[in-house]
């Protein structure tokens, strides 16, 4: 399977409340037009939706089917990630494989990320912050900031007491790239271009792991480092 | 919208000894041919089409005219209604080609009307008849102060002084002749320059010093934007490439970025807020501590001392102004000294004039020549005198624990002179004054391209690593025979790129990896940049040491990251930048710039030369600014 390159991909992290391996899913679903491929880059994979007729709303093409892409991040028995080139794919895969009711999503805390990455920077910086603003009505509720290392200005951490920021993009600082928009909800996205950017996404989901943002669920956590310690966010 | 298309054609002038009564000008279309006719009379200038225009035909048996006029802003010649139009690299910039008496009578109207000076050569079959000029027959008075004696020791520096008073006087009347502000830079510095010369600290020699870079920046500057003008014939130009026309268009263009920073940092006061904190108590009051124990998070160096000291950030006032007047640089073209600064004189090479289009010569490189002049200043503020024996032990004894800092001034002598102490001694624990002053002495040239570094990338480059080392690695490649300097060009390098990363953990290790990275990426895209592999090989193989060069280093970034750096004066350094991005390459249109520094950073990124796109930048940077 070739998957389109860059491919700009939004989703999210998904848990669940028991075992569910989206992978034994999919190939169950192989004559539903589902397929996946595990890729080189350990627990990612990638998985191809075939149909006969748009699932977003796009232009249609005559007489050719309809081929969407996902990527695919296994971590542990209990959490994924899932994204395809729209949100509303995710939910339709999700759909197609019966596990829609099954699967919650994580917290970030983006406030802490944001507060800690201001005062403390580390190895990301961030190239964009999404916050709403409190307090002043309808008149004013929301605000962006872009650059390519927003914490650094002061005039940003002058501000951020009235912010409450819900959506953050990180950047490697040294390696100069954007590697991972995340929500408050664990919405995310990032760009695929190879096995390098898959890395990069999961360095940075570690980072937020390790750093305590990103909360998959306490009751599991133990049980994904005895499962599979290298291959986790943890 | 006027445009630059038609190519270069060369303008030749030849008179003899023979024929003291005649002269000849003649046009080509290529150098060479120019070249294969030359005699040793020959002048000879390029000129630049304008819409097209063929070289001006000259060897007609019927009369023609050939009208130069300037200085003037290319845009206002929307209009052309002239058999040929051209640009000129002299201070008269632009010719235009008449060939009947209607055209000669409306460029002499258009020449009036911008209060240009002028030329017009009528030409038959290229013998030029008599020349009749315009707005340059009455003669400028001198301004008596610039005409009075100077000041100083005086007898073997008679030559010397008396060159200086004639060049600044001669000078100052060629640009009143061409309707150049004189006052705001020769007066100014005439009056400060003759203050300078009258300090009884001043050593004779250093005095002498003084007055030599005066002299040659001067006889630079006068013939390189004087000469081809009033009259044209009367005064050839030294530069034989350009000997008819001369370079005064180029010269302005480097006068006007440079005074354009100069009038930021003129009004941004850094000398003199420094200072003003001898009346600010020490951080914090009841029980300072050395500011080098602070860490980088502390909200002290947030809150930007040096620009708190005053409610907000203003310029100065005509009585601040007069109380601490600024000396203005002067500015030439050198290929010798190449991009060079003094207190006194800035010089760029020769080749920015064809190649400036471009990273390997580009203008911007002048804002790094400026900022060690400003790093000059504030460092022989902060650091001892090292002729004097009690002001090394007076910040010595700064640095001592038990010793309470009578100010925020003491504590930042204190920091700066540890900063440099600690920079090639990090474990030494204790030193003598004799040593202090040794160390400094040593050292204080590399602290100052380290403090300059970082100044000119977080000012000048709006910390943006990315164009500052494509900037400085490319410019680098131009100059030879460095190999062995490339160590400390990455230790600088990495000094500029870290100010963004001092609060950071694991910060030096991330700026290495930074350096690393854009180096190889700049290596891509010019790969016949010499330097740039030895550098990537450097790093990757010694990183240790320039992680422990950086460590060592990281006093000093800090000093200019919390204490010079401010967001208000980058914001000022911006200001203009949409304008410049609205233009259009070799084009003049109504829109003049307001940012001499956002054009050239805009407009150098051409990877191959074009005189071209080069002498386009040069015109908008000489005549269509408006500062």
């Amino acid at each position: 399977m070739n998957l389109p390159v860059p491919l700009h991909a939004t989703g999210g992290l998904y848990n669940t409340k028991s075992e569910v391996r989206l992978l034994s899913h999919v190939a169950q679903h192989a004559d539903r037009g589902i397929e996946a491929t595990v890729l080189d880059v350990h627990g990612w994979s990638a998985i191809v939706l075939h149909s006969l007729t748009p699932l977003i709303p796009e232009a249609p093409v005559e007489g050719q089917d309809y081929s969407y892409y996902f990527l695919f991040r296994e971590s542990g028995l209990q959490r994924f990630l899932l994204a395809s080139t729209d949100t509303k794919l995710v939910d339709v895969l999700l759909d197609r494989l019966g596990l829609r009711n099954r699967v919650g999503k994580p917290a970030i805390s983006i406030s802490k990320l944001v507060s800690e990455l201001s005062s403390d920077p580390a190895e990301y910086s961030m190239s964009a912050v999404h916050a709403r603003i409190e307090g002043f009505g309808q008149a004013l509720r929301s605000a962006a900031f872009y650059g390519n290392d927003v914490g650094e200005a002061a005039m940003f951490r002058q501000l951020l007491p009235k912010l409450t920021p819900h959506r953050v993009t990180l950047r490697h600082v040294a390696r100069r790239r954007e590697v991972l928009s995340a929500s408050y909800s664990a919405d995310i996205g990032f760009t695929y271009s190879g096995g390098t950017s898959l890395r990069d996404v999961d360095s940075a989901l570690r980072f937020l792991s390790k750093r305590g943002y990103l909360d998959w669920d306490a009751s599991m956590a133990a049980h994904a480092e005895d499962g599979e310690p290298d291959g986790s966010y943890k | 919208m006027l445009r630059m298309v038609g190519g270069t054609h060369f303008l030749v002038f030849r008179s003899s000894i023979a024929e003291p009564d005649r002269s000849y000008v003649y046009s080509y279309d290529r150098f060479d041919d120019a070249l294969a006719k030359w005699d040793a009379h020959s002048r000879i200038s390029p000129i630049f089409a304008l819409e097209g225009a063929r070289p001006p035909k000259l060897s007609a048996n019927e009369l023609c005219w050939l009208f130069f006029l300037g200085p003037i802003f290319p845009g206002v010649l929307a209009e052309l209604e002239f058999s040929g139009a051209y640009l000129t690299l002299g201070i008269l910039n632009v010719v235009l080609f008449c060939t009947t008496p209607q055209q000669c009578d409306t460029a002499r109207a258009l020449a009036t009307s911008l209060n240009a000076i002028w030329e017009e050569w009528p030409v038959t079959g290229n013998v030029v008849g008599r020349v009749a000029t315009g707005q340059c027959a009455e003669p400028h008075p001198i301004a008596r102060e610039l005409l009075g004696p100077i000041r100083t020791p005086t007898l073997p520096f008679l030559p010397t002084i008396r060159e200086a008073q004639t060049l600044l006087a001669t000078t100052y009347g060629r640009a009143l002749l061409h309707n150049l502000p004189a006052d705001p830079i020769l007066s100014r510095f005439s009056k400060v320059f003759r203050q300078l010369l009258d300090q009884s600290d001043l050593m004779a020699v250093e005095k002498l010093a003084y007055l030599v870079t005066t002299n040659v920046a001067l006889s630079r500057h006068l013939w390189q934007t004087y000469s081809g003008s009033a009259s044209i014939a009367a005064h050839p130009c030294n530069l034989s490439t350009n000997s008819l026309l001369a370079i005064g268009t180029a010269s302005l263009a480097l006068q006007n970025l440079a005074r354009f920073l100069e009038k930021i940092y003129e009004n941004a006061r850094l000398p003199g807020r420094l200072a003003h904190l001898k009346n600010v108590p020490p951080y914090p009051a009841a029980h300072p501590i050395p500011l080098a124990n602070l860490p980088s998070t502390d909200p002290f160096w947030t809150d930007t001392p040096l620009f708190k000291c005053e409610p907000s950030y203003l310029p100065p006032t005509a009585e601040e102004a007069a109380q601490h007047p600024h000396l203005p640089q002067l500015t030439y073209f050198s290929s010798r000294d190449g991009f060079r600064s003094t207190d006194i004189s800035l010089s760029a090479p020769l080749e920015v004039i064809t190649g400036c289009n471009t990273p390997f010569w580009t203008l911007h490189t002048l804002t790094h020549e400026i900022t060690h002049t400003l790093i000059h200043s504030l460092m022989g503020q902060l650091l001892p005198n090292l002729t004097d024996s009690n002001s090394i032990q007076q910040t010595l004894d700064l640095l001592r624990p038990e010793t309470r800092p009578a100010s925020l001034h003491d504590q930042f002598r204190a920091f700066l002179t540890y900063a440099i102490w600690k920079m090639n001694s990090p474990i030494e624990e204790s030193i003598t004054a004799s040593e202090l002053g040794i160390r400094i002495r040593r050292d204080a040239r590399d602290a100052d391209e380290v403090l300059t570094h970082v100044f000119d990338y977080l000012y000048h480059y709006h910390s943006d690593s990315s164009k500052y080392v494509k900037a400085v690695w490319v410019s680098w490649a131009t100059i030879p025979n460095i190999g062995d300097r490339v160590s400390q060009y990455v230790v600088r390098c990495l000094c500029a790129i870290h100010s963004n990363n001092l609060r950071r953990d694991n910060g030096v290790s991330i700026t290495v990896d930074t350096l690393h990275e854009l180096l190889t990426t700049v290596r891509k895209d010019y790969p016949e940049a010499q330097y740039l592999q030895q550098a990537i090989d450097e790093l990757a193989r010694r990183r240790d040491y320039y992680i422990r060069k950086l460590n060592d280093r990281a006093l000093l970034v800090k000093f200019v990251r919390y204490v010079l750096f401010s967001e208000d004066l980058a914001r000022e350094m911006a200001r203009g930048r949409e304008t410049v991005e609205s233009l259009k390459s070799q084009s003049f249109g109504d829109e003049r710039i307001t940012n001499p520094l956002a054009f050239v950073e805009q407009w150098s990124q051409d990877n191959e030369l074009s005189p071209i796109r080069s002498i386009w930048m040069l015109q908008y940077l000489a005549h269509g600014s408006t500062q």
